[in-house]
């Protein structure tokens, strides 16, 4: 158990550290979620809708598509270097590269969110910094990580992964999705954690259910 | 016996089309539109019960690692991926009458274009994916996942309409559908039969897929 969580520690130091250094994932996360957030903060009149309405879904969609966008530079080095057969060689579980991989795609999804959320702060006027708010990006992130290290270790082999990675990540996280604009909406309407609590009953069902499925199907995708 | 379940479902079809067109009464509050349904709900059917059986047969070939799973679960999502852009034009012809609307976010709207999106992304995947086990494999795993998440689509969607009602302002949307004694036997004979029809098609389209697996195997040992 000591050496599994010795094992894992280093492997998200490794997998974090490759992307503090090359800074792949963030800048390609940051980059599009501002535009797309700024984009449709131009084409909507902001002044006759409700923010409390429109800004949690544009924050979430935006979110959506950049680690749809982000999470092929997770696996990329991967890919250039071919190491992950050299991972799948050693005596290690593979569960273990699993969960590094979903654990440090949360890191630094959380990271960019806090980014994020600051600006759609400012451009939409909503107050994102409550607990009720905090909790719903915590089972969001966790599930798009779980089953975005998932699709993006089948896309390892594949020469598209940035074309095909988005078209099978954003149909499954879907659930997810309507998931955190519906309770973003009632957090900011009602702020009332009763009012939330079918909404996160939903998104923690679907993490207890995607998590351990993805760490079980991870295997099989994972050698050829 | 092929040739059989051939001549069988030529025969449902033909009486199926009677029942629709003939036999069957126009129903009362929607009128001609109605019989659209006949064909919707079989085709709204058998897309949703495809995914089921795919993530069934995708388990089998993860399990038994017989290359014939693969070809049936293949099949099944070409198939499937027909009669799902089937219910959602029928869908869209009936509900602009109906309802007013071409579209609305209810739940089962939302589940079926997404169960659409699904076995795009199965087919696109295995089409883009180099062939060998590993794309077999993985394909198996997409369809686990996709049909494990039909049924959170549904429910996200039916607490999101909860929150958000939709407004439908067409002239039958307060009528309820008035599903009598006859129309109830068409549907179910709509349903019998294109459910026949169904696994007529995806049995040939495996037969063919076998055939071509065989052909490839012989055409590279030469």
């Amino acid at each position: 158990m000591k050496n599994s969580f010795s094992i894992f520690k280093y492997l998200l130091w490794k997998d974090l550290i490759l992307e503090l250094r090359s800074k792949d994932f963030i800048i390609s996360v940051l980059i599009f979620s501002i535009l797309t957030i700024t984009v449709f903060s131009q084409a909507i009149n902001l002044t006759t809708m409700n923010p409390n309405e429109i800004g949690p879904a544009i924050l979430w969609v935006s979110v959506a598509f950049s680690a749809a966008i982000g999470i092929p530079k997770i696996y990329a080095k991967e890919k250039e270097e071919n190491t992950i057969d050299s991972l799948l060689v050693t005596p290690i579980n593979r569960d273990l590269i699993f969960l590094a991989k979903s654990t440090s795609i949360f890191i630094l999804l959380i990271f960019c969110e806090i980014i994020i959320f600051s600006l759609s702060i400012i451009l939409f006027n909503i107050q994102l910094f409550n607990p009720i708010i905090i909790l719903i990006s915590v089972i969001t992130t966790f599930g798009y990580s779980s089953v975005g290290a998932l699709l993006g270790a089948m896309m390892i082999r594949t020469r598209t992964s940035e074309f095909l990675l988005p078209i099978l990540f954003l149909p499954i996280i879907i659930p997810l999705l309507i998931f955190a604009i519906g309770s973003t909406e009632i957090a900011l309407e009602q702020n009332n954690w009763g009012e939330s609590l079918p909404w996160i009953g939903l998104g923690i069902t679907y993490n207890l259910i995607f998590f351990p499925l993805s760490i079980f199907l991870f295997e099989k995708i994972i050698i050829e | 016996m092929r040739k059989f379940f051939i001549l069988i479902s030529a025969l449902l079809t033909f009486i199926n089309i009677y029942l629709i067109f003939q036999w069957v009464p126009t129903e009362i509050n929607q009128g001609a539109i109605q019989r659209i349904l006949y064909l919707h709900v079989p085709l709204a059917w058998v897309s949703m019960l495809t995914i089921i059986i795919i993530a069934i047969t995708s388990i089998i070939y993860l399990i038994t690692k017989n290359i014939i799973w693969d070809h049936i679960s293949v099949s099944l999502a070409e198939v499937g991926i027909v009669s799902a852009i089937g219910m959602l034009l029928s869908g869209i012809i009936w509900a602009k009458p109906v309802w007013g609307v071409w579209w609305t976010g209810e739940a089962k709207l939302t589940t079926a274009l997404i169960l659409f999106f699904i076995y795009c992304a199965y087919l696109m995947f295995r089409n883009y994916f180099p062939p060998g086990p590993l794309r077999e494999r993985s394909a198996a795993v997409i369809a686990i996942i996709g049909a494990i998440d039909t049924p959170f689509i549904y429910y996200a969607a039916q607490i999101w309409e909860q929150n958000h009602p939709t407004i439908v302002i067409g002239p039958l949307a307060t009528q309820e559908s008035n599903l009598g004694g006859d129309l109830a036997l068409t549907l179910l004979f709509s349903i019998l039969t294109i459910t026949l029809i169904f696994f007529l098609v995806v049995f040939q389209q495996t037969r063919f897929k076998i055939l071509e697996f065989k052909f490839n195997q012989i055409k590279t040992k030469t």
